[in-house]
């Protein structure tokens, strides 16, 4: 018989009878993929509770409105925060164990220009509430709780005694690191928003701290921390002797200080640094003398790069003893110092050798810290040496009375100050609503394990949607970094050292549109899931599809067998593997 | 049939050239074949192509050994490969050269020879580099008017169509060489 | 429309004109301009194709397995050591009854490495299941890869054009360019009838097959390759009605009335007809078969065509090591049919392997050969080796 005469009972080629929906792999599981949203280092970092990995993530894409929008969410001051925040994020940033850790802050920085250039707006409704609150200190603790209360329905008065808003932004940061039209365009909105600006006016003394009590709902206080630290050592009433606040004051408001040539610079913080700076810019010489060694040096390392650029010196392990000269300062009785144990900061303790040395000099700033003055405090106030006693939300003692920024005991940084007013906003709100805030509900809107809020996350407007939210932080073993080349990052560039000195033009050149762009996406955008799709194409079972209702996937469980390459795949740890019981 | 073997160097557009004059003769109305000699191409390397043509189908698919006509595009192979191998008595040689045909007495003896200076038109045409230009062009207007195998209206559209760049420097080249070939000289 | 193009161009242009939705595919010599085509043709937006760009022949193939078990038509290209590394996934896209269409410009093969032709790569692949198709000139080659997708389709069998390295691939010439309309309504799109991966109605595709099934599945290749002839007939027939250009598995040219045939495939058939012309012409008697199809090989139109010949000279561009070349090999079985009386003597040649040229002079000698010898020397004659 001829082939074509004969048939067989099977079909052409091998396949199932039935469809294989009919084999729930799904039974074979013992753990299953979660979709989960974790917290990236640098948004657990960030103070001002920024989410980072988003604003990357839309930058990357060119949607820099968005991104201005979704920095303002958490933080009124982008473009000054590009230009002072010491930007620890990017010492976090998991990059750093790939190639170079991302450049947050000049992203931030062309975000904040993009947003004055293009004189973006955040419109806010008229005030929906009668409850009224007043705000003592416009630097950015009491302009940040402002902004934040305005937003959320309040209304604000905000108190400040000196000319004009921005406290220590204006009156403490020499413009080569923050340019004045950079403070006022960025302060100018929240006048837009209706905050009332009550300035040169001082609490205590042109209206009183009870009338505020009795006249506002809540008060927020954020006066900063104005009265420098002294040496406490003979002399140093002579002239050419500064404190760093009044150095940097005057400097601020264009007065030219009286000092000489040869300026020896004590302390080892940022202000030091800037006092050394500005002393470069005034064509003195300048000394920095710190009684520890570089290593300890609380001012950051790029600001002592960049002093060092400008030749400015270190004289390290020397504490000032005596101050010579007649009536001016003519040179300074140094002591030898050694490195001891370590202290309560984590630093080796600096410890006297008894040996003497002198050096010359015709001025000399002290910069070894600054405190509050108490009698600006109200009297009604619990602090200990001038640090306010406050909880973790802000809330004094005094119920009515909240407290930010230099005053409670937090590091003295701009952005710190931020956190605090955001905190102490989120606080007095709901103070005002009557949520009682016990010392647990923070961690109710805390991010990350250092406790910054990020008000996205607590409305629940995240850019990612934040499926299983979780507050562990990603960390580079959670990424699979094969997904992500290795690209060195776009380094800041400097104006050349003689364009620096000649003034106060800023130091650090802005990036390009492209750099930023580059910069945006090598952003490895840790623990958000940015639907790039591979649970979806790596899925044996094919049983990851599109949330047909929103954001991101879903894995259906008939058929997910519990392999885990889903998770393996995914590049930033926006998945986990969940045991089954 | 006629056949023709095409000698240059990798770089100068040999094998291009004879497929330019296959798609001219083919406007013409001619069956044509072309095809190189199968390598592997480098610069620089002597490199052979091959053309027939016919006013039936060409249906051998062989190298060419007995050429009717040879076109040597690198006037210094001839130091160096056998190219008259196989040229029948009548051949006529088309080389790239500025010198006379005469000067060539002693290599082509016996044949006919006819020089153009293809480098120089090339290089006057922006084609290739003055130190490596590409010739095929320049060598085709020449091919055209010494053995009136092709209507220079028809190279001129081949080319045009055909060359990845500078069509009109390529198709000029053509034309200069067309009115710049040399006689042919019987040696 | 007419054109003049290489052998590789009008590949391209036969898989474009069939409408060919996938291409996966690795370049090698001297194959890589009809993928380099295929793509700009994607590029300019002559072709509507997905482009699968992969690491390795191997890869190719098994890219264009999924896709067309996808339910789309699937093409790709290869030549020599590229066909080998594929050799896996070929007898997978037959057991898959996947209808892949595959050019490949036979290549020799390594070592000693060479990029010229001869077509040991493509004869190695007898024992696949693919439909084998040899082409003699660029025209032939278009048409083939069109009729390769209807022969291909209806059977759901794999099929591969086949065309000689340089002779072919690189060779330029005029030919007729088919309107696509009408390639449209020669090959309709490709209808996977129920045998395809839906996903909306996912189903298992070859899974383990028991001893008691197996057989059965690789029976239906094998009937299915029988029913190919007729089809091959049919499709090749239809496409000489529409197009006007004929071709067959197995035609004759002038053997009718000639004592001695030569038995040749692939470009060899081209410039075997100006040799028999030739040898005609100095009154030998002696004429050609070409055969297109190794697989499924015609073996009735052969013993028809070769029925009471004296001597039947077979050249092979290829060889069997320890046993002879390929179509002899098949000639030979073919022919034991035939009663003694009516059986030629079969000399083997093997030629031209390594892109050694096979010329009009390299025919003659072959002719030559036969005449003289009442029985061949050996099982097989090699032609032109320069022994010592």
């Amino acid at each position: 018989m001829k082939y074509t005469d004969r048939q067989v009972h099977v079909p052409l080629c091998s396949v199932s009878t039935t469809s294989s929906l009919v084999n729930k792999t799904g039974t074979w599981k013992s753990a299953q993929p979660l979709f989960i949203d974790r917290v990236s280092p640098c948004n657990q970092q960030c103070p001002a509770g920024e989410d980072i990995t988003g604003y990357m993530y839309l930058v990357g894409q060119g949607r820099y409105e968005e991104a201005w929008r979704l920095i303002m969410e958490e933080n009124p001051f982008p473009a000054i925060m590009g230009r002072v925040c010491f930007h620890t994020c990017e010492e976090r940033c998991n990059r750093t164990e790939h190639d170079d850790a991302v450049s947050i802050h000049m992203v931030e920085r062309f975000i904040g220009d993009y947003g004055l250039a293009n004189s973006l707006r955040i419109t806010v409704p008229g005030p929906e509430r009668k409850e009224r609150v007043a705000i003592v200190g416009a630097g950015p603790a009491g302009l940040t709780a402002a902004y934040h209360l305005r937003k959320m329905g309040n209304g604000v008065s905000i108190f400040d005694s000196n000319q004009k808003p921005g406290g220590m932004m204006r009156y403490g940061i020499p413009s080569y690191r923050l340019p004045k039209e950079v403070l006022d365009g960025e302060i100018s909105r929240l006048d837009e928003m209706g905050v009332e600006f009550k300035i040169a006016v001082k609490v205590g003394k042109d209206v009183t701290w009870d009338s505020l009590d009795n006249e506002f709902e809540a008060v927020f206080m954020g006066i900063g921390a104005w009265e420098e630290t002294s040496l406490g050592i003979e002399g140093l009433n002579k002239k050419g002797i500064y404190n760093a606040l009044e150095f940097l004051e005057d400097i601020n408001l264009g007065k030219e200080p009286k000092i000489g040539k040869r300026i020896a610079v004590i302390g080892g913080g940022n202000s030091a640094i800037d006092c050394a700076r500005v002393s470069r810019r005034l064509g003195a010489e300048a000394t920095i003398v710190y009684r520890r060694s570089e290593a300890e040096m609380p001012a950051h390392t790029e600001e002592i790069e960049m002093a060092r650029e400008e030749g400015v010196r270190f004289l390290f392990l020397a504490s000032p003893k005596a101050i010579y000269g007649e009536e001016t300062v003519a040179g300074v009785k140094l002591e030898k110092m050694a490195l001891g144990e370590m202290d309560d900061s984590g630093r080796r303790r600096p410890v006297p050798t008894g040996e003497t040395f002198d050096i010359d000099c015709d001025g000399m700033i002290t910069a070894i810290g600054e405190a509050t003055r108490v009698g600006d405090l109200p009297p009604f106030t619990s602090h200990r040496g001038g640090v306010v006693e406050a909880d973790r939300m802000g809330q004094t003692t005094h119920l009515r009375f909240f407290a930010g920024g230099d005053i409670i005991d937090i590091p003295h940084t701009v952005t710190h100050a931020i956190g605090s007013g955001k905190r102490a906003a989120v606080a007095i709100d709901r103070f005002l609503r009557g949520i009682e805030n016990d010392k647990d509900s923070p961690d109710q809107f805390t991010w990350g394990e250092s406790g910054t809020i990020n008000l996205a996350w607590l409305k629940g407007t995240s850019l990612f949607c934040r499926r299983n939210p979780s507050l562990e932080v990603v960390d580079y073993t959670d990424m699979n970094p094969f997904y992500f080349d290795c690209l060195p990052g776009v380094k800041t560039k400097r104006i050349p050292v003689d364009e620096r000195l000649k003034g106060f033009q800023e130091v650090s050149e802005p990036f390009s549109e492209e750099e930023v762009i580059s910069e945006a996406r090598r952003c490895f955008n840790c623990g958000s899931c940015t639907e790039c799709g591979n649970c979806c194409i790596f899925c044996p079972e094919n049983s990851i599809k599109r949330d047909p209702d929103g954001y991101g996937y879903v894995a259906d469980m008939d058929f997910c067998k519990g392999c885990g390459i889903c998770v393996n795949e995914c590049p930033r740890g926006a998945m986990t593997m969940k045991l089954m019981e | 049939m006629i056949e023709i073997r095409f000698h240059g160097r990798g770089g100068q557009g040999t094998v291009v050239a004879s497929k330019l004059l296959a798609t001219s003769l083919f406007l013409d109305g001619k069956y044509s074949q072309s095809f190189p000699a199968f390598g592997t191409e480098r610069r620089g390397a002597p490199v052979t192509a091959f053309l027939r043509v016919d006013d039936k189908p060409v249906r051998i698919r062989t190298e060419i050994y007995e050429p009717d006509h040879i076109v040597i595009l690198d006037p210094l192979l001839v130091d160096q490969v056998p190219l008259t191998d196989g040229l029948k008595r009548d051949g006529i040689v088309i080389i790239n050269s500025s010198r006379k045909p005469m000067e060539f007495a002693d290599r082509f003896k016996g044949f006919k020879v006819a020089t153009v200076p293809a480098g120089q038109i090339a290089v006057k045409h922006h084609l290739g580099t003055p130190q490596s230009p590409i010739v095929n062009t320049a060598i085709l207007g020449a091919v055209a008017k010494v053995l009136s195998i092709v209507t220079m209206e028809n190279l001129i559209e081949a080319i045009k169509s055909d060359v990845p760049s500078k069509a009109d420097e390529n198709a000029a080249a053509a034309q200069e060489a067309y009115k710049t070939v040399s006689d042919v000289v019987q040696l | 429309m007419r054109k003049v193009l290489t052998g590789n161009q009008a590949v391209a242009y036969g898989a474009m004109l069939s409408d060919v939705q996938v291409v996966a595919a690795y370049p090698i010599t001297p194959q890589t301009t009809i993928i380099e085509e295929l793509a700009d043709m994607q590029a300019e937006g002559l072709a509507d194709l997905d482009y699968i760009r992969v690491e390795s022949e191997h890869s190719a193939m098994a890219a264009c397995i999924g896709a067309s078990m996808g339910g789309v038509r699937t093409f790709t290209a290869t030549c020599g050591q590229g066909l080998f590394l594929m050799h896996e996934m070929l007898h997978y896209a037959t057991g898959a009854r996947t209808p892949v269409v595959l050019a490949n410009v036979n290549r020799a093969i390594a070592a000693p490495w060479s990029i010229w032709s001869d077509q040991t790569d493509s004869v190695s692949q007898r024992e696949t299941g693919w439909i084998q198709l040899y082409c003699e000139g660029n025209q032939e080659v278009l048409d083939t890869t069109i009729m390769a997708f209807k022969i291909a389709e209806s059977l759901r069998l794999p099929a591969m054009v086949i065309l000689d390295a340089f002779f072919l691939s690189h060779t330029s010439e005029p030919i007729e360019i088919p309107d696509i309309e009408a390639v449209r309504d020669f090959l309709p799109p490709y209808d996977p009838g129920d045998l395809w991966l839906d996903p909306d109605n996912p189903r298992t595709f070859g899974s383990l097959c028991m001893p008691d099934t197996y057989m059965e599945f690789r029976w239906q290749i094998q009937r299915d390759m029988e029913r190919a002839k007729q089809v091959i007939d049919e499709v090749q027939d239809d496409f000489g009605r529409v197009f006007g250009r004929n071709y067959r598995q197995v035609e004759g040219y002038r053997s009718d009335d000639a004592d001695v045939v030569m038995v040749v495939s692939g470009t060899v058939a081209s410039t075997g007809r100006d040799a028999i012309d030739f040898l005609r012409a100095r009154g030998e008697g002696v004429g050609m078969v070409k055969i297109k199809t190794l697989r499924p090989f015609p073996r009735q139109e052969l013993v028809a065509a070769l029925r009471g010949k004296k001597k039947v000279a077979v050249i092979d561009r290829n060889f069997s090591p320890g046993a002879t070349g390929v179509w002899a090999q098949e000639i030979r079985s073919a022919l034991y049919e035939l009663p003694e009386d009516e059986r030629p003597i079969i000399y083997g040649y093997i030629a031209g392997l390594g892109g050694r040229d096979i010329s009009i002079k390299t025919i003659e000698e072959i002719y030559q050969k036969t005449r003289e010898a009442d029985q061949p020397d050996d099982v097989d004659i090699w032609i032109g080796v320069n022994y010592v």
